[in-house]
């Protein structure tokens, strides 16, 4: 109900209910966004992109069901897209994310937690198809069907997608624990 | 341990930490995004009703007008030479609108202040509401409808329901309670001045009120060309001593509000308290209340309504505590400070719908300075130990 009348605050023009929002949801979207991108200045634009949209569309915004999962799905459409755009000018989606976070760089917006990295590090070596389904179900907390129904992909699809990444991960954190 | 539960662990303990400057930045765009929207021709209005007054700045506007007219002398002038708005203009344009949101503060029981948001849907007739919702700085949500009370307390994550429990709102801020209002109210003063911020005129009233049998005394500012009353204080007394008990610095207008706006969502990990209205402890204390003997449940409800105005009459405070047990002898004392003059009738007993309580009794009361006034008085029958008694267990005022 709370996100309801942020909502509706917001579209009366009161910038508080906009800022309790951002605050509210900006560090599970940063951490859904590392999770997808393995870049946390891919994840910064992102979080802020998805902000902005939201601002711009608020006039015509109805929220139907639960604004979490909705911002959720900006951000894994707009990671999509930046890696579609990129992967236009370069390279394949699967070689595209960096080599792994350096917490110890300067300066940096984004600091990420080891156990962040971590995650970050064992998604990247997945598909991204695969990393955004795992992400959504598991950080998300989103049915099959509902990812399915916001990538505009069958739920069968997405849950083929869910079971090959995991089955993946499964050999990727093994061989962590090994080394 | 799965890959699944790992990847969930991970997610888990995963954090992130933003630089403030960086946060700054990006809730900076965010903001100058929303100014852009909103600035644009086609700017959002709600589709549930056209919005009238929402800006704070429109407040603090007139808030600093205040000052300013005080401090400088700045265009002040009487009614009698520009009679550019009437309380009459007032009602007329209230009629239009079924809802409210409101903000401003009020006085918790220890008399702190505390911030509050509001909002509430009128009644079919615009003499209560059915509808409310308020949030306090402090998180504890108070919410009325479908004749359900629901508090939350954020400090013991506590949900208390109290079913069968009506109105919210005794009066509607609406056109019938300011027609009422306006036929009642003693020493009214009209002062004008131009908020110089907007230079909008705004018009300043101060009048006491004899709504109930408590003192009041209001002031309240009204935006000449809305014709809409934009911020209210109000206090416990005749002469507006001492802090307001309650203050709306802005008041938004609604066609009306969607019903998802009252419906209660129970916070994560809160527990919930369900308990109809008659089994507050209090109400249910066996040495309170009357016996109802050989009575009808009509009959009882009369007497015990005729008994209770009577002690009120007698100033007999053990009496009033007795039939009405929520609150102690002394407790009465302080809030029924007025000189009640004689009960003008009792009226028949009615049951209302949704009203779980009990009988309704509507009685007429004459307070000293003031035309009679109409007071239900909701009677709650209990048996307790094999004897049926009842008490009073609330009552509702209103000018209808």
């Amino acid at each position: 109900m709370e996100d309801r009348l942020l909502v509706f605050r917001c579209k009366c023009g009161n910038k508080d209910a906009l800022r309790r929002i951002y605050e509210k949801y900006r560090d599970y979207l940063l951490i859904l966004a590392v999770a997808l991108s393995h870049d946390e200045n891919f994840a910064e634009d992102a979080v802020q992109d998805t902000f902005v949209s939201f601002t711009e569309r608020l006039e015509k915004f109805e929220l139907t069901g639960s604004l979490k999962a909705y911002l959720a799905t900006c951000v894994a459409n707009r990671i999509r897209d930046m890696f579609r755009n990129r992967q236009n000018r370069t390279v394949s989606l699967e070689q595209d994310c960096p080599a792994a976070l350096d917490l110890n760089e300067p300066g940096r917006a984004v600091v990420c937690n080891e156990q962040l990295q971590q995650l970050s590090s064992a998604l990247a070596e997945l598909p991204y198809e695969q990393r955004e389904v795992i992400a959504l179900h598991i950080h998300g907390r989103m049915r099959f069907g509902v990812i399915a129904k916001s990538i505009g992909i069958p739920v069968s699809t997405a849950k083929g997608r869910y079971r090959y990444g995991i089955n993946k991960l499964r050999a990727i954190l093994n061989n962590e624990v090994e080394k | 341990m799965s890959a699944a539960e790992k990847i969930k662990k991970l997610f888990v303990k995963s954090n992130v930490t933003v630089r403030a400057e960086v946060d700054d930045r990006i809730m900076d765009t965010i903001l100058r995004a929303f100014e852009k929207s909103k600035n644009k021709e086609s700017a959002f209005v709600p589709n549930i009703g056209r919005i009238i007054m929402k800006s704070s700045f429109t407040k603090l506007a007139a808030a600093a007008a205040i000052i300013i007219a005080a401090v400088i002398g700045i265009v002040l002038f009487e009614k009698s030479s520009k009679p550019a708005w009437a309380i009459e203009q007032t009602i007329d344009i209230l009629k239009n609108y079924n809802a409210i949101h409101f903000s401003g503060t009020t006085l918790d029981e220890q008399g702190k202040e505390v911030s509050f948001e509001a909002w509430a849907r009128a009644n079919k007739e615009q003499t209560g509401s059915d509808n409310f919702r308020l949030k306090t700085e402090t998180g504890e949500i108070f919410l009325v409808a479908e004749h359900s009370c629901y508090r939350y307390d954020p400090q013991t994550q506590t949900v208390n329901i109290t079913e069968g429990y009506g109105q919210a709102m005794g009066m509607w801020p609406g056109a019938k309670f300011l027609e009422s209002m306006k036929e009642k109210v003693l020493d009214w003063q009209e002062s004008y001045a131009t908020d110089p911020a907007t230079g909008r005129e705004r018009v300043y009233v101060t009048c006491s009120t004899p709504a109930g049998p408590d003192p009041r005394s209001l002031w309240f500012e009204v935006d000449v060309e809305s014709k809409l009353v934009i911020s209210i204080k109000q206090w416990e007394n005749m002469k507006r001593e001492g802090r307001p008990s309650f203050y709306a610095q802005s008041i938004t207008y609604l066609a009306d509000l969607p019903d998802e706006m009252f419906h209660f969502e129970t916070p994560e990990g809160a527990k919930t308290i369900v308990q109809l209205p008659g089994q507050m402890d209090e109400l249910q204390d066996p040495n309170a209340g009357m016996q109802v003997g050989n009575m009808t449940e009509e009959q009882a409800a009369q007497e015990i309504a005729r008994r209770y105005w009577q002690a009120i009459v007698d100033k007999d405070w053990d009496t009033v505590a007795l039939l009405r047990p929520i609150t102690t002898a002394e407790g009465w004392k302080k809030k029924y400070n007025r000189n009640f003059e004689k009960i003008v009738e009792i009226g028949q007993p009615y049951q209302e719908d949704g009203c779980k309580l009990g009988k309704i009794v509507p009685c007429m009361i004459k307070v000293e300075n003031n035309e009679p006034q109409k007071v239900n008085i909701i009677v709650l029958f209990r048996e307790i130990n094999g004897q049926r008694t009842c008490v009073i267990a609330g009552t509702t005022w209103g000018s209808e």
